[in-house]
């Protein structure tokens, strides 16, 4: 082994085939954490499982009630628009926006938590934050389960709705890439952590989570367009709720920002992985 | 099975195998952020400070951002198979040393190569998951280390004999005790065959069980594997090491065999706690031959005696003493067999007709081992006038268990070993540190056996001689 003063290399990083070698040699870590997590997560199930829902059932009910009831927002996707389909296309929003703001979240203080495997042992540390990204998106992949089911038996079988994991995984992917790029920016600015909430804030409000696309007017409509948490949600009502097909064009697209966004954050937490060690 | 004719073949010298550890120049140090400094707007300013420094103005408070060196320019190389102590104060360096071995941390310069697999015991606890039970974490790790299924399981078999922990192996690793940690830690450790092994202070915590186990395993399975050992167990570091390095402020000051640097190592400390600068700079690479000439090369070691810290009478008082090893001072380390010198200024208010003196040695909890008073010896009572007087004994240090000691002297009025009017007693005067190389001592200290005999019984029944 080499010991050497040098930094490690951005470009040797920038690699989707490293990338992809280094999740496989982790694999148990990324198993066995990310299944810890889980269970953790839904333990005590008889009570525990409801427990759950619990909570985005409460905020769905708080947000059907301010925006449908109180401020009548408008959904020109459907011409019903009764409160139960407001709050289930409130619940595909807060479903995708689960998974990037649990990661976002939880990153900043990840090291400094796990400082057990950071400084003093052999472990791959690039992994903790894809465990986070894993098990939020699990959480995220059983509510969309749920919206599923929910869609069938408001309206039939469908079976393109099952493609709505699909588009949720670019996503996945970008909020692999937060978690690890906040991961190793957490310990050198500490008030990372601080800022966090408020821009989680101002993005659930600035992306169409709560109301249609379609609202945004035309001199804001880069606020969808480029926003890929605006994409996984819109695509997931349409498929689920609206009976429409998804735009693959699109998800292509996606999928390459997305995985292109990850590997480059996986970069950066290995370039910056042996300063950070010492700030932890 | 020679047939007479030598092969000149296997005369030829084994060509030298590569050092298993070399380090070139290597420095650490680290940047310590004052408290409310590590925020953001801090750190900015910090940076534009700098600027604004380097262009000659005041700026901001300059010492906001320190630089901690915490290594300095370290080289050397070690052989494979070697046994390597490392000692030295708290904070000079060892543990990060052995982090940037174990490839956990990168040196702000310099190089160095590590052959071979290596494994690292740093802390206690290090790498396991506290909700994870034991054996989970050693699965995990041997997932992480990419060990085949079969491997794994004789690895398993293997890590559970060693630590013998029994049931707490199904046990989150939270309700483990320290010496669980470390006998699992250990085993773990261990069960990789690493060619280069780093042991970090971790095992002081042990039960003396178990770290004669950890030893006797370094010593025997491990011989001919590298071992780096960081300790503060002198007894250990001279038993088990066959070399040592001491590290003051981040520097190698002593490399050489490992009873020559425990005492150089006492000697610093010593002359650390006695407040002196007069070492001028310990950073000096300092080779052993030259070490025994610094030594040497220093005049006594009187120390005064405060008069607040005495007991007894007072007529008489201890005023200064001072402690010599086989004649030399400044010296704290003793071996059974050393001859140590006690040197006393005594101060007299009166002539007195018979005075004897004397010493005690306690241990750290502050038992009275042993002692002895001049009434004892020849010329041992001796009539003082008053005003100052020098008194002198030597007695030789016996074979008791290593470890810390503290001297205590003591003069008396009288012309009884035991009955006498104690006029002065100074305590805790000295630390001896007190080591055993090559000879355990199994208690306090140890009594030979006698006679032995080992032979067959005859058929004479066990019931018959014990009714």
């Amino acid at each position: 082994m080499e010991i050497t003063s040098r930094p490690e290399s951005l470009s040797r990083y920038l690699n989707p085939a490293r990338f992809a070698n280094d999740l496989w040699q982790g694999r148990a870590v990324l198993v066995r954490f990310a299944a810890r997590e889980v269970s953790l997560r839904y333990r005590g199930a008889r009570l525990g499982a409801a427990w759950i829902f619990l909570q985005p059932l409460f905020l769905l009910a708080v947000y059907t009630v301010a925006f449908s009831l109180i401020m009548k927002l408008k959904w020109p996707e459907s011409q019903r628009a009764g409160l139960g389909e407001v709050a289930m296309a409130v619940y595909c929003g807060l479903t995708a926006f689960g998974v990037f703001s649990e990661c976002a979240s939880r990153a900043p203080t990840l090291l400094m938590e796990n400082q057990n495997y950071v400084k003093r042992a052999r472990f791959p540390v690039q992994m903790l934050p894809v465990c986070v990204a894993l098990s939020a998106s699990f959480h995220g992949l059983v509510n969309l389960a749920v919206l599923i089911m929910l869609g069938w038996i408001v309206g039939g079988f469908y079976a393109p709705a099952l493609l709505a994991p699909i588009f949720l995984m670019p996503l996945i992917l970008l909020s692999c890439g937060v978690a690890l790029l906040l991961a190793v920016t957490g310990p050198i600015f500490r008030d990372l952590k601080q800022f966090i909430p408020p821009v989680l804030l101002a993005i659930s409000f600035l992306t169409p989570m709560v109301y249609s696309p379609r609202l945004v007017p035309e001199r804001l409509k880069w606020l969808v367009i480029g926003n890929p948490l605006a994409f996984a949600i819109t695509s997931i009502r349409e498929l689920v709720m609206w009976r429409g097909a998804g735009d693959w064009a699109a998800l292509g697209i996606w999928m390459v920002i997305g995985a292109g966004f990850m590997v480059g954050a996986y970069a950066v937490f290995m370039r910056l992985k042996y300063e950070v060690t010492d700030l932890v | 099975m020679n047939n007479g004719a030598e092969n000149p073949a296997q005369h030829s010298r084994v060509p030298e195998a590569p050092p298993a550890i070399i380090l070139r120049g290597v420095c650490k140090s680290f940047r310590l952020w004052r408290g409310a400094g590590s925020g953001l707007v801090s750190r900015m300013a910090g940076m534009f400070s700098r600027k604004s420094a380097a262009g000659g103005m005041s700026g901001i408070s300059p010492a906001r951002k320190r630089n901690f060196q915490a290594l300095r320019n370290i080289s050397f190389e070690v052989a494979p198979g070697e046994s390597l102590g490392i000692i030295g104060r708290n904070g000079c360096g060892k543990s990060t040393l052995l982090q940037i071995l174990a490839g956990l941390v990168k040196p702000t310069s310099g190089s160095g190569t590590v052959n071979g697999e290596v494994a690292a015991l740093l802390e206690l606890g290090t790498g396991f998951h506290p909700d994870f039970t034991g054996r989970e974490n050693i699965s995990l790790n041997n997932a992480i280390m990419g060990v085949s299924r079969a491997a794994a399981r004789e690895r398993m078999a293997r890590i559970e004999a060693f630590a013998d922990i029994g049931s707490f192996m199904d046990e989150p690793v939270r309700t483990y005790s320290s010496g669980m940690l470390l006998r699992l830690g250990f085993a773990c450790a261990v069960a990789v065959e690493p060619d280069v092994f780093l042991v970090d202070e971790a095992l002081g915590v042990g039960d003396i069980f178990f770290q004669q186990k950890c030893y006797e395993f370094m010593r025997g399975q491990m011989k001919d594997r590298t071992r780096v050992i960081v300790s503060h167990d002198m007894q250990a570091v001279t038993t088990f090491c066959s070399r040592v390095l001491v590290l003051a402020d981040g520097a190698i000051v002593f490399d050489g065999s490992p009873l020559a640097a425990v005492e150089f190592y006492l000697k610093v400390l010593h002359d650390h706690q006695a407040g002196g600068a007069r070492n001028g700079d310990t950073r000096a690479r300092i080779s052993e031959a030259s070490s025994a000439r610094f030594v040497k090369s220093r005049a006594a070691d009187w120390r005064p005696v405060l008069p607040g810290a005495t007991g007894g009478a007072g007529d008489v008082r201890i005023a200064a003493f001072e402690v010599r090893v086989n004649d030399e001072p400044f010296a704290s380390a003793v071996k059974p067999g050393d001859v140590v010198g006690i040197r006393m200024v005594v101060d007299c208010d009166e002539a007195k007709a018979s005075l004897l003196f004397g010493y005690l040695v306690r241990d750290k909890m502050g038992t009275a081992i042993f002692g002895e008073n001049s009434a004892r010896t020849a010329g041992g009572i001796v009539a003082a006038s008053a005003g100052q007087s020098e008194v002198a004994f030597e007695f030789v240090w016996p074979e008791v268990q290593p470890g810390g000691y503290f001297l205590t002297l003591g003069a008396g009025e009288g012309r009884d070993a035991t009955r006498h009017r104690i006029q002065c007693w100074a305590h805790n005067l000295h630390l001896f540190n007190a080591i055993s190389p090559g000879r355990a001592v199994h208690c306090l200290f140890n009594n030979e056996l006698r006679s032995f005999t080992f032979s067959a019984r005859a058929d004479e029944p066990l019931e018959a001689l014990i009714s």
